[in-house]
């Protein structure tokens, strides 16, 4: 796994992670939300022809059919950054998880353990909450 | 401070567009190969496209659906979860009426999103939700039923300024008449919009005008060499941005500025 990268232009900060899964690339990507003050995570799976993956779709391949489980928490909306569509866990609904979680006094940690179990994510770059 | 007229004014604004089917993806397309709609500048192109398409499966002998297609003007791919006065604004510099759409079929852009009626509905509400967690916290629109929301969409989806109002008011106007912040969103044609933390009032008290607002979010503008528009108008740069919130809102609740080189 590629580790996490720090990346900056003119609208904002966000990190950036890629790995390989099963056959596909998935390219990740952390922004932070100023209206909730939220960090919201991003994602997207390409093929091997770089074609970007459309999830929610009819598809035979069990990674996918592991992603769709989740398919009221996943939309698809435009990175903030990157002016690109990405899918992404919704920040209102990062709030509302994040509240069950009282005891965790780092902010980024319990953000991360929410999201974690979802798109199984490589270490979070606890540098990027810093630079947000 | 409110002003009906304008409201509904900006609601009936359309925008004469002229489909032309890229004639290399649709080889079997028979005469004609163009098609003309009057399109609302508060709409979304993936909500407004069924007619065109129904002209094009006949002409083609096969069901063409919104998913099958894509929009091109100028090269440039339409972001079509932006609202349709937005993208004309943006784009057509000159003004030039109908607006000549290229209808695609092949080679799906990466980058542009899927125009499914679920993605279009999700990406509309969270701009609302957005925009409410920014004047109020949030507390007006989770005060609302899912079925709520869900009119708000709708009502844009099949043109009812009535039945849209009859939601929005919520979130338009309350008793306090206290906001937080402004939902506002800056454009230059080619990016992906600019959007910081706009406080209604300056720290004396005076109505934020739309030039200080800009300033925040673009701190090195040199207004001499751009204009600045919205809802196809050019806005004085004095304007009130809570009276730009009140009355040159889009549906979802944002204000969306253009700034274009001139």
């Amino acid at each position: 796994m590629d580790p996490w990268i720090i990346h900056k232009n003119n609208l904002g900060v966000w990190a950036e992670q890629r790995s390989i899964l099963d056959n596909f690339v998935r390219t990740c990507s952390i922004t932070y939300n100023s209206a909730y003050g939220v960090p919201v995570l991003w994602f997207n799976l390409y093929d091997s022809d770089g074609q970007r993956i459309t999830l929610g779709s009819e598809t035979d391949n069990t990674t996918l059919q592991k992603l769709s489980v989740y398919k009221n928490l996943i939309s698809e909306n435009e990175h903030p950054c990157l002016g690109m569509a990405f899918y992404n866990l919704h920040p209102c609904h990062t709030e509302e998880l994040i509240k069950l979680l009282s005891n965790e006094k780092n902010y980024v940690i319990k953000w991360y353990s929410v999201v974690h179990p979802y798109v199984l994510l490589p270490s979070p770059p606890l540098n990027f909450y810093k630079e947000a | 401070m409110d002003d009906y007229e304008i409201r509904r004014n900006i609601w009936e604004g359309k925008i004469p567009v002229e489909f032309d089917f890229d004639t290399r993806e649709f080889t079997s397309i028979r005469s004609p190969q163009s098609y003309f709609a009057m399109l609302p500048r508060i709409s979304y192109f993936p909500l407004c496209l069924s007619k065109a398409l129904k002209f094009l499966s006949i002409n083609v002998d096969e069901d063409i659906d919104v998913k099958d297609v894509w929009l091109e003007y100028n090269g440039q791919i339409l972001k079509w979860h932006y609202p349709i006065g937005l993208l004309y604004d943006m784009y057509v510099a000159d003004g030039t009426l109908p607006w000549v759409i290229n209808v695609r079929s092949q080679n799906y852009p990466n980058e542009l999103v899927h125009p499914s009626k679920d993605t279009m509905r999700h990406i509309f509400l969270q701009a609302v939700k957005e925009a409410d967690q920014l004047k109020h916290k949030g507390q007006v629109i989770s005060s609302m039923t899912k079925d709520e929301h869900n009119r708000l969409f709708d009502s844009v989806a099949n043109n009812k300024f009535d039945d849209f109002w009859s939601v929005n008011k919520r979130l338009m106007y309350d008793e306090t008449n206290k906001i937080s912040y402004v939902p506002i969103r800056f454009y230059e044609p080619g990016s992906p919009f600019k959007q910081v933390l706009i406080s209604p009032s300056n720290e004396d008290d005076s109505p934020c005008i739309l030039e200080s607002a800009i300033r925040k979010a673009l701190p090195t503008i040199d207004f001499s060499s751009y204009t600045v528009i919205s809802q196809g108008i050019n806005v004085p740069l004095n304007t009130s941005v809570i009276w730009m919130a009140r009355n040159l809102s889009y549906p979802d609740n944002f204000i969306h500025i253009l700034l274009r080189k001139s």
